[in-house]
């Protein structure tokens, strides 16, 4: 029935008419509330408030405030003489740099989300001042933050395998290719867009030994940062969620101790920056919430499902239309609801087409986990965009060359399932 | 409303492949069967519509929707129902139905009513709860000290606290990478929700410590089913008391199953755990709830006899 | 009282950063103070994480009012901007008091149900959720005085430093 579908097209009316975002998701939603009439007003209320109730989303605050003091006690800014000394003679080096730092995050932290306030905060505005356009920057940032959904930990795996019964060690070995391979194609994209736009090497040739040397000692107490988290979370000393708020107090000592160039004078405003930058995003994902009942309630996930299997049962075709609807729904919502929505449909139809959930995992998750940089509605983009204050109309037009590619990947992880399954079928042995 | 269709949603938090889904699937199948499709029940599974205490919150707000619960939730309600999740109650299934049937039950049944609840289904198996391990835990003195995961919930806090052992709330879904890192040395659970979560990964010890003999509930909005008319409401009730006893056949069933299976995974079990040792170190657990009527567990406990 | 009007003039003014700021430290603090006792203490603190959520809520919903001091709630003006003077005046009009009635709805709903949160206990602490609800409700209702304080003309900015500079 159309009037199913009346909260989804009054949301895109909204954000035509300038309503600011959060707001039109959640008067969207609420329009649901009010036409249905079966569930009470109050509990569009609940749906709003106990998104905030998710343990992993503290990630956010933590490394949005762990970035802006380890600005504020210079600790980014030593880290970036050591990666200027040794990649700055590349071109676009700043944006190659935050793909390989978040592939080496992605074995640290288990949200991207919280990868991309970190990674948009921490070398976003440095980008900015070597003149890299914001857009870019805030599509870089954001784009590189999916590879931590693929490298383990992955809290989307984990839910993923939970759902649909499938083993959590094959599901963490699985992503690491993918992840690699994606990381892969956006330093691509880049090298081939720096190299058009002329986003220039810092300087043209290597910096030389000495000066990589006395770059590399200045920043050991920085670098200590993320040895400090790695052995925490090998050592199982804190999980990952934990780990952001102990990295904010240890980032405070290493500032105030090992540097002496963090005053506590300074704390107020970066909290405040913090509280401001991280409300912002949650308060769109509180709405996405809302709408998310929404969607769950009229089963509209599902009827899309269902259609699409009535179109063919030929494995590769289904799971490649699948990935085309995933796409165009991951426009409008946002990753883990869907993944958490959407997992226990797709399962079934796949074991009874002979795809293994494995394969099917990594499909699922990397194509979720693109949603959050695909406007209107993505949590990823919301978070780079804001630190870096940039429109989403120049947002979008930016990350087109990198969706491509990783739309690119998408297929070719459909396509050949080798990719994926090799490596958890060489530690695991073949899977049943 | 008689010849209009009445379409009920029925949400839980559990995967699909679960007794509970199942015994849910049995009871929309048979509820249309006898009601010529005039009833619908559409199934929610997996926290689609939300956590288990928010689904709830929506059934006493007046939503129309069915949840898969339990005492120890509705607790929060009407707080004395909380007795029956507490560690070591009953042994079996049948001594439970004991408890359904009493006249104590019955008046907490009038009170959940008075709170927005009805229960079309009380006496659904959930399971026996289990703790797996690195080390064998055959009395108390073996889990003294360790650091086992709990959910976020007063009962299991304070029972493993009796046992000696060092509760830590981790979510569900952060327990594998808990145990995998050692944040946590043991968790606990059913026998088909450790499958489920494949911890088997990452321990290789289950005890079948029995701390909790677990059932569920299913309530809807009271209010609501009032409105139904004469011969839905007792078509629900019954076919719900029948899948109570589908669910608890599935349930154990299974677990005979999922022991073969955790063997075949390398599994090593402990079956001789001292039970009435954890029994007596966990009855100050009884008391440590303020809001219960007194000398509740006594009065349940003399529902058996 | 001369001297105190000033500072509580400030603090009216300031009233969501601070609140969402000592919400972030309580944040920091309790998930900081779970792992700590993991490892010091005889009992793991179990309200620990229980608690940092509370805060959580505050500090996103404190923080969300604040938002609207700043304008920091992205929109997307890519199609107003390109229609007449006239018709953009109507269409933010037209949001204005949307998104007014959209705060009194939540004011309203969301102290109806904080009052029914009140016999409804968190899991750990046994607090009554209305401790979650309340402050939205109210952080709704101060945000109509900020959209109606912005309406009006009062202007807050951001920290200079904040576009400017970099973390
Ligand atoms: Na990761
Ligand atoms: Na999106």
């Amino acid at each position: 029935m159309l009037v199913d579908w009346l909260p989804g097209i009054l949301m895109l009316v909204l954000f035509a008419l300038e309503v600011p975002i959060a707001f039109a998701i959640a008067i969207a939603a609420l329009s649901f509330f009010l036409i249905d009439g079966s569930v009470p007003l109050n509990i569009f209320v609940q749906k709003m408030v106990t998104a905030t109730d998710s343990y992993p989303l503290l990630a956010i605050p933590f490394f949005v405030l762990a970035g802006g003091i380890m600005n504020k006690a210079g600790i980014t800014a030593r880290l970036l003489v050591l990666a200027d000394a040794l990649v700055g003679h590349l071109t676009g080096a700043l944006a190659q740099m935050c793909t390989v730092l978040a592939t080496l995050l992605g074995g640290l932290t288990a949200s991207s989300s919280a990868d991309a306030a970190m990674l948009a905060k921490i070398l976003g505005p440095e980008m900015v001042r070597a003149n890299y356009s914001p857009a870019f920057a805030a599509v870089i940032t954001s784009c590189a933050a999916i590879i931590t959904a693929l490298i383990p930990p992955s809290i989307g795996l984990i839910i993923y395998g939970y759902i649909s019964d499938t083993s959590i060690g094959r599901l963490f070995v699985g992503g690491i290719v993918p992840g690699l391979l994606l990381a892969g194609a956006l330093m691509t994209v880049t090298a081939v867009i720096a190299k058009k736009r002329g986003y220039l090497p810092r300087r043209r040739e290597f910096a030389g030994a000495p000066a990589l040397g006395r770059a590399f000692v200045d920043a050991l107490w920085a670098l200590s940062i993320p040895v400090f988290i790695v052995v925490g979370i090998r050592y199982g000393i804190f999980t990952p969620t934990e780990a952001g708020a102990i990295t904010v107090l240890y980032t405070i000592l290493v500032g105030r101790f090992a540097y002496r160039s963090l005053y506590f004078a300074d704390l107020p405003r970066v909290m405040k920056e913090t509280v401001l930058d991280t409300s912002s995003v949650m308060i769109m994902i509180c709405a996405a919430s809302a709408f998310g009942f929404y969607l769950a309630w009229e089963r509209i996930p599902p009827q899309m499902a269902n259609w699409l299997v009535s179109l063919t049962t030929n494995p590769i075709l289904l799971l490649l239309l699948i990935n085309a609807l995933l796409i165009v729904l991951g426009t409008a919502i946002e990753g883990t609801s869907a993944l958490i929505i959407l997992t226990p449909i797709f399962v079934p139809i796949l074991a009874k087409l002979g795809i293994d959930p494995v394969h099917f995992g990594i499909v699922l998750v990397t194509n979720l986990t693109i949603a959050g940089v695909t406007p209107p509605v993505g949590q990823m983009m919301f978070i780079s965009s804001q630190v870096l204050r940039v429109p989403m109309e120049d947002y979008t037009i930016e990350v087109l060359p990198f969706l491509a590619a990783m739309c690119l990947v998408l297929v070719a992880l459909t396509l050949f399932p080798q990719i994926t399954l090799f490596l958890p079928d060489l530690v695991y042995g073949r899977g049943p | 409303a008689t010849a209009q269709e009445i379409r009920i949603r029925f949400a839980h938090s559990l995967s699909a492949t679960e007794p509970a889904h199942l015994a849910a699937e049995f009871f929309a199948k048979n509820v249309a069967a006898r009601t010529n499709n005039r009833v619908q029940i559409q199934l929610f599974p997996g926290e689609q519509l939300g956590p288990g205490k928010e689904v709830n919150e929506m059934i006493r707000q007046g939503a129309n929707v069915m949840n898969i619960t339990d005492p120890g939730y509705l607790s929060d309600f009407v707080p004395d129902i909380g007795v029956l999740n507490g560690p070591y109650l009953v042994k079996t299934p049948q001594e439970y139905e004991k408890i359904l049937a009493s006249d104590w039950y019955k008046d907490v049944e009038r009170r959940l009513e008075r709170s927005g609840f009805k229960l079309i289904m009380a006496n659904g198996f959930f399971g026996y709860r289990h703790l797996i391990a690195d080390k064998p835990v055959r009395k108390p003195e073996d889990i003294a000290g360790m650091t086992v995961r709990a959910p976020p919930n007063t009962m299991w806090i304070e029972t493993f606290k009796s046992m000696g052992a060092r509760p830590t709330t981790v979510q569900w879904s952060e327990v594998y990478s808990a145990l995998q890192q050692n944040v946590v040395q043991a968790a606990e659970a059913p026998l088909g929700s450790l499958w489920g979560s494949k911890l088997h990964e990452t321990r290789k010890v289950i005890s079948l410590t029995r701390h909790f003999t677990a059932f569920t509930n299913w309530p809807i909005n009271a209010k609501y089913f009032a409105t139904l008319p004469a011969d839905v409401q007792q078509i629900l009730i019954e076919e719900g008391k029948k899948a109570g006893a589908e669910m608890t056949r599935l349930t154990l069933e299974l677990e005979k199953d999922y022991i073969q299976k955790f063997k075949t995974a390398g599994i090593t079990f402990v079956e001789d755990v001292d039970l009435d040792a954890f029994q007596k170190v966990t009855t100050p657990v009884y008391s440590a709830f303020p809001k219960w009527t007194p000398k509740l567990q006594e009065t349940v406990l003399g529902t058996l006899k | 009282m001369e001297d105190n009007t000033p500072v509580l003039k400030w603090v009216l003014d300031q009233l969501e950063e601070l609140v969402a700021c000592i919400a972030l430290a309580v944040v920091v603090l309790s998930v900081s103070w779970g792992v700590i006792t993991r490892y010091i203490t005889a009992q793991p603190a179990a309200w620990a994480s229980e608690l940092a959520t509370l805060a959580f809520a505050w500090l996103v919903f404190f923080g969300a009012s604040a938002c609207i001091k700043y304008r920091l709630h992205p929109s997307i003006d890519m199609l107003v901007r390109r229609l007449p003077v006239s018709l953009q005046t109507t269409v933010r009009l037209f949001n204005h008091a949307l998104l007014l009635a959209f705060f009194v709805f939540m004011t309203w709903f969301g102290t109806r149900f904080a009052i029914d949160a009140l016999d409804n206990p968190s899991p750990v602490l046994r607090w009554p959720l209305a401790w979650l609800y309340g402050p939205v409700a109210f952080c709704f209702a101060l945000m109509i005085v900020r959209y109606c304080q912005m309406l009006s003309g009062k202007v807050w900015h951001v920290d200079a430093e904040r576009e400017t500079q970099v973390i």
